[in-house]
């Protein structure tokens, strides 16, 4: 509940809000640490309104200061407060204070609850005024039992407030007086004086002021008087919002602004445990994820290190480097076994006469060709051809050369037809390629008649692969 | 007393509260961020480790199948002297006692060259070339005749079944004379580094 304690001619007061209206309570008792706004309306409250010249930061807040200190040598209780422009614009700048802060002593000692702030009345209506409450020049006149607040704006910046006794029926007297020293102050033309805003029952001055020419302004709507609090209820809802121009020193608020602190202080803990916690929550599923999967790793690792072991052991024991196995076998198997040897020769020197009996071999020679080597070079062989498939290695070739003798006194006609045999029986030999066949070339022809003729030499030369059977030996090579 | 201070000491248990939580949290998401960098590089370092040891486990296993596959194969090498110095005196030493065994006429005529590191495109085109510089071949040149096809080929099967040595037949030249073939042959003879006894297994160099 929001509690506000109203100081005036009349002692001290105490509002508290319940249903949207002010209600006159008790005093709070000792011990008792609710908010409480602290309002005052009494003489001693003046306002003036200063031109603030083009001085900015520091030397802006000196001259405020020393303007303050000059206009309320009472230091406690002053304030001021920017009514226009801003940190960088020139403007008007409202010094607002208590003459003495004697009447304020007693209540506030009186009490343990936390003082929020306090406002004088005279600041609130300044306040209200600048808002654009009636119209921009205007007379306000709040009257009580025994006083009358008056405060003159013009263009709402306040040029004057008076706080002045009642004695009998006098309200309009004041605000006449107040008028004509106006008028006479040059502060307004003659003639030319501000309509009033009567915050009170008007029927008492209505008449006396219409007979002056003064014009009453009609209350506005938020100003009209409700609860206990009367014609006091838009003050009381305004400095419930704590409104500028605060009086009280820092000492005088210290238990709120301490209660403000801690609680900023508790909640600003409990906001970064929680960020904190929020923030880090990804983290620390991320960390037990690395937990639970190191925990894995480190099972598999184990088991495969002791697996590692094993294999290690079954090859320890047979007592020879496996690099040195696997190099020495598949060397064997490349360089030696697939090597054709000289049965396969001479069978196949067997195969190329087998259907000319008369034919005799008279040399043969063979020899494994180097890689890139031309087979046949004097009948025009050309080096292998790479195979087809690119990680296949070439195909390497044994070059054989066959010399066959026909007998000197075979007709030209048979010797031509056990050519032809010869190189048909070789043809049919798979993967065997013919580079040199005499049944093609156009050599040299030689014969006769009779007995004692030499026999036909035919050179042959031809190629056969190696055996293309891969071993079954591992193709690493560490 | 400084005016402030009216303030901030009723409120310094929930002030020093807020520095300690500020303090906490600024701990917390720095530490966070560290552990947590850091268990990633030890997870990353774990999983490195237990890939390589994958790929070590596939290795050996390949070794351990490579040598139940060829040890038996591996010690036939072995006893033929391809592993480890050759024993060139024993090659030709065998040879004349092969030819003289069978009783063939005394016709041999051989010379061993000096050994040569068997290049890749020395003789062949071998599907492992990193296995041909590690090789060495040592030429063996021989001469015959007199011999008929049947007695040439009795030779050589009797060199495949019982000499001693790694071998292919690299070349050859047959003529017929009247007395038989006259033939001229390269024997190229191969030796490999390496020792017969394992001096160390994977599992020791790790």
């Amino acid at each position: 509940m929001k509690t506000v304690l109203l100081i005036d001619a009349s002692g001290h007061r105490y509002f508290q809000r319940r249903g949207g209206a002010w209600r006159l309570v008790p005093a709070p008792a000792r011990g008792d640490r609710r908010r409480l706004w602290v309002l005052i309306n009494r003489p001693a409250e003046a306002l003036e309104a200063i031109e603030l010249p083009r001085l900015f930061g520091r030397d802006r807040r000196r001259f405020v200061e020393r303007r303050l200190a000059a206009a309320f040598p009472e230091k406690t209780y002053r304030a001021a407060h920017l009514l226009s422009g801003g940190l960088l614009k020139p403007g008007r700048v409202i010094l607002n204070g208590l003459a003495t802060g004697q009447e304020l002593t007693a209540p506030l000692a009186a009490t343990d609850a936390l003082i929020v702030g306090v406002w004088g009345l005279a600041a609130l209506l300044a306040d209200m005024a600048a808002h654009g409450l009636g119209p921009p020049d205007l007379l306000l006149a709040l009257p009580n039992e025994q006083e009358l607040r008056l405060l003159v704006v013009k263009d709402r910046v306040p040029v004057l407030t008076r706080c002045v006794q009642r004695q009998g029926e006098s309200l309009a007297a004041e605000i006449l007086l107040t008028r004509q020293y106006l008028e006479h102050q040059r502060i307004f033309a003659p003639g030319q004086a501000p309509p009033v805003l009567f915050l009170g029952e008007a029927d008492a001055v209505r008449s006396q002021l219409a007979e002056a020419g003064v014009n009453l302004v009609p209350v506005p709507r938020q100003c009209l008087p409700r609860g206990e609090a009367a014609w006091l209820h838009p003050f009381l809802e305004r400095i419930v919002c704590s409104p500028p121009c605060q009086l009280a020193p820092l000492p005088v608020r210290a238990r709120y602004l301490a209660r403000n602190l801690r609680r900023a202080a508790y909640g600003g803990a409990a906001a970064t445990l929680l960020a904190a916690a929020l923030y880090g929550q990804g983290d620390i599923r991320e960390l037990v994820e690395f937990h639970l999967r190191e925990q894995a790793l480190s099972t598999e690792i184990e088991s495969i290190t002791a697996e590692q072991t094993r294999l290690s052991a079954l090859i320890k024991a047979a007592d020879v480097d496996p690099a040195l196995v696997r190099r020495a076998t598949q060397f064997e198997a490349h360089e030696i076994s697939a090597a054709p040897g000289a049965d396969a020769f001479l069978s196949l020197a067997a195969t190329a006469i087998a259907e000319v009996p008369e034919a005799r071999v008279q040399t043969l020679a063979f020899r494994l060709t180097a890689a890139g080597e031309r087979v046949c070079p004097s009948q025009g062989g050309e080096p292998p051809r790479p195979s087809a498939v690119e990680t296949a290695p070439p195909s390497r070739l044994a070059e054989i050369q066959l010399t066959i003798a026909l007998p000197g006194d075979l007709p030209l006609q048979a010797k031509v037809e056990a050519r032809q045999r010869i190189a048909a029986a070789l043809q049919a030999v798979p993967a065997l390629t013919l580079w040199h066949d005499p049944t093609l070339s156009a050599g040299a022809i030689k014969g006769g008649t009779g007995s004692s003729l030499a026999p036909t030499e035919d050179h042959w030369c031809l190629s056969v692969p190696w055996q293309t059977a891969t071993p079954a030996v591992p193709a690493k090579e560490p | 007393m400084k005016p402030y201070l009216l303030v901030i000491r009723p409120a310094l248990t929930a002030v020093s509260l807020l520095a300690l939580s500020l303090t906490l949290a600024i701990a917390l998401v720095v530490g966070l961020l560290h552990y947590r960098t850091a268990h990633r590089d030890s997870l990353a370092r774990a999983e490195a480790t237990l890939q390589a040891s994958h790929q070590e486990v596939n290795a050996l296993a390949a070794d351990l199948a490579s040598l139940e596959t060829h040890l038996a194969r591996f010690k036939h090498l072995v006893a033929l002297g391809l592993i480890g110095d050759p024993n060139r005196d024993a090659w030709v030493h065998d040879l004349e006692e092969i030819y003289s065994t069978l009783q063939l006429p005394p016709t041999l005529r051989y010379a061993l060259s000096a050994p040569q590191p068997l290049a890749e495109t020395a003789a062949t085109s071998s599907p492992t070339p990193t296995m041909i510089h590690k090789a060495w071949r040592h030429d063996l040149d021989i001469e015959l005749s007199g011999l008929h096809e049947g007695e040439l080929l009795g030779f050589l099967e009797a060199l495949r079944a019982k000499w001693q040595a790694p071998f292919r037949l690299e070349e050859c030249s047959m003529t017929r004379e009247t007395a038989g073939l006259k033939i001229k042959c390269t024997l190229c003879l191969f030796s490999l580094p390496g020792t017969t006894v394992a001096t160390s297994t994977r599992g020791q160099r790790r």
